[in-house]
């Protein structure tokens, strides 16, 4: 044997197993690509479902509350809920508010919602457009002719809003302007009431304070009521004061747990603001959230109300709700759903 | 040593042959083994093609319908070839993702899948929307939606939603394309799959006529 004949054994060897193992890298790669394809599917599949099954779990925590006559952060219902102990190995955030902690932009007058976006402005928040020109669009939209905000020929719709993401069709209402105010906004609220109504405990600041300065009286008062109002709050999150009861709500009860004193200017204003509070909560909004993961972190909004309780109705108005025996047996429907990132 | 290696004689003609013919023989081995998986691999593909993409249909589809609005103005309206709802999509852009409120609309029109976006905002402009084709030689294309009687707690498909409705509780895409099975003599075979939507926040249609 040549040491050169050695070499063409060894030459073509090689060159065998470069062939070979080139198979089996494309082959490897190719499985692992599928394998990946359908695990991304499977976790997406799991997560929708989850996100049904926690806002269940929801729908179950708001229904299982006591006194649902007086809603407020105290309640069992509200807040963040960790889901470890309903879904196993998950870790899935369930956060649950009421949709009355907010402003019904369909019942607002123009007036409040321009004190919301002006509040809102103080507080640091940047808008596209000035809060008159953001009311205004958002009045127009409903078929109203309020006095400020410029004139314009925008096709306008002339009924109330039937979802939220309805306010970015509004003439001057950004995207961002969207982001910035949607936090303070609902479009549902208790079917047969006119009156624009808030939840004075569970309502923010900013939304009892734009409310106030909506009210006819001096300046001065309200502020002062304003501030009492904050500092009010402020004493129930640290837990020094207790939240308000349905029997707190008359003229005298509210002054003097808030130390004001009994003038006639402040019990008018008392009065008037008796007429846009209240302490029931019947929607409900509901977010879960998937805090970790592999995968880009999923999450669903949903609001939970009373059977047909959107913001227009929906169903012939012949149609009854308790007759027929497999209707929903729950009172709480799910109204509206958005899922994304 | 080094004399040794210098006076070598080289290999036989013989020697040679016999190395190519075994060389030959291992090549045309190996080579039918690469050949017909990569036919295998091929045909796979084929079949799997309409698979991948009818998947990739119905998550898109299913999305736009989790996330559908109600808005009266572009209700939902569903027939058989074909429903219009709307809907906040988003778009993704390099910082940021924003959402948009439009008016979607599937339609099955020769022999192929089409969908149309228009934005909401300023929808009685002239805007014509964005029209794109999704799937071709598709075989048929059936949408039905989720109707019940008061009486019984049965999801009877039908095949219109006229509009005032609000939107389907469900909603079930049945669809048939051809799939390739054989290279030469473009075998085919038809593909049918049916899926069914639940929409988390829509409403049962009722069959009953008084109610």
């Amino acid at each position: 044997m040549t040491r050169s004949k050695k070499g063409s054994i060894l030459l073509t060897a090689l060159w065998l197993l470069i062939l070979l193992s080139f198979l089996a890298v494309s082959v490897g790669l190719r499985t692992r690509l599928e394998a990946r394809m359908m695990s991304i599917q499977r976790v997406s599949d799991e997560q929708k479902e989850t996100l049904q099954s926690a806002v269940q779990i929801a729908r179950f925590l708001i229904e299982s509350d006591g006194d649902s006559d007086e809603d407020s952060p105290q309640d069992p219902w509200y807040g963040s809920h960790d889901l470890s102990n309903w879904l196993e190995n998950q870790s899935y955030e369930l956060w649950i508010t009421d949709e009355e902690s907010k402003i019904n932009v369909n019942r607002a007058p123009a007036l409040v919602l321009k004190n919301l976006f002006q509040t809102l402005e103080k507080n640091g928040i940047v808008f596209d457009n000035n809060p008159e020109e953001l009311a205004a669009s958002i009045a127009r939209w409903r078929g109203e002719n309020p006095l400020f905000g410029s004139p314009s020929t925008f096709h306008q719709k002339g009924q109330p809003f039937e979802s939220m993401e309805e306010l970015m069709l509004a003439e001057k209402v950004t995207e961002h302007d969207f982001d910035c105010i949607s936090p303070f906004l609902t479009v549902y609220g208790k079917q047969g009431e006119q009156n624009l109504r808030v939840n004075l405990n569970t309502a923010s600041v900013q939304v009892i304070e734009a409310i106030i300065l909506s009210l006819s009286g001096d300046e001065f008062s309200k502020k002062e009521i304003c501030a009492a109002f904050s500092d009010f709050r402020q004493k129930q999150i640290e837990g020094s004061a207790a939240y308000w009861k349905l029997k707190d709500l008359a003229t005298d009860r509210i002054l003097s747990r808030l130390n004001l004193s009994s003038t006639v200017l402040m019990v008018s204003l008392v009065n008037q603001l008796l007429q846009f509070v209240g302490m029931d909560s019947n929607y409900f909004t509901v977010r879960v959230q998937k805090n970790e993961g592999r995968y880009r972190p999923f999450a669903a909004n949903a609001v939970l109300g009373p059977t047909g309780g959107r913001a227009v109705p929906f169903m012939p108005n012949q149609m009854t709700i308790s007759g027929p025996m497999y209707y929903r047996t729950d009172n709480l429907d799910t109204l509206s759903w958005k899922e994304g990132v | 040593m080094i004399h040794k290696l210098t006076t070598n004689k080289g290999i036989l003609l013989i020697e040679l042959l016999v190395a190519i013919l075994i060389a030959a023989i291992l090549f045309a081995g190996i080579l039918t083994v690469l050949r017909s998986g990569i036919a295998a691999y091929q045909k796979v593909e084929r079949l799997s093609n309409p698979i991948y993409q009818t998947r990739a249909l119905f998550a898109l589809v299913e999305n736009q319908l989790h996330n559908m609005i109600y808005y009266s103005e572009a209700p939902f309206t569903g027939e058989k070839n074909k429903f219009t709802f709307p809907a906040v999509l988003e778009s993704y852009s390099e910082d940021r993702i924003s959402t948009i409120p439009s008016s979607v609309e599937y339609q099955y029109r020769e022999k192929a899948l089409y969908r149309t976006e228009k934005p909401l905002k300023n929808f009685f402009s002239e805007n014509e929307g964005d029209t794109k084709k999704i799937i071709s030689s598709l075989n048929s294309f059936i949408v039905q939606y989720a109707y019940r009687r008061s009486s019984s707690p049965e999801i009877v498909w039908q095949d219109t939603w006229p509009a005032g409705q609000g939107l389907p509780r469900g909603l079930k895409i049945t669809l048939s394309l051809d799939m390739v099975t054989g290279k030469k003599n473009k075998k085919t075979e038809n593909f049918m799959v049916t899926k069914k939507f639940f929409i988390p926040h829509g409403n049962w249609g009722w069959l009953e006529k008084g109610l």
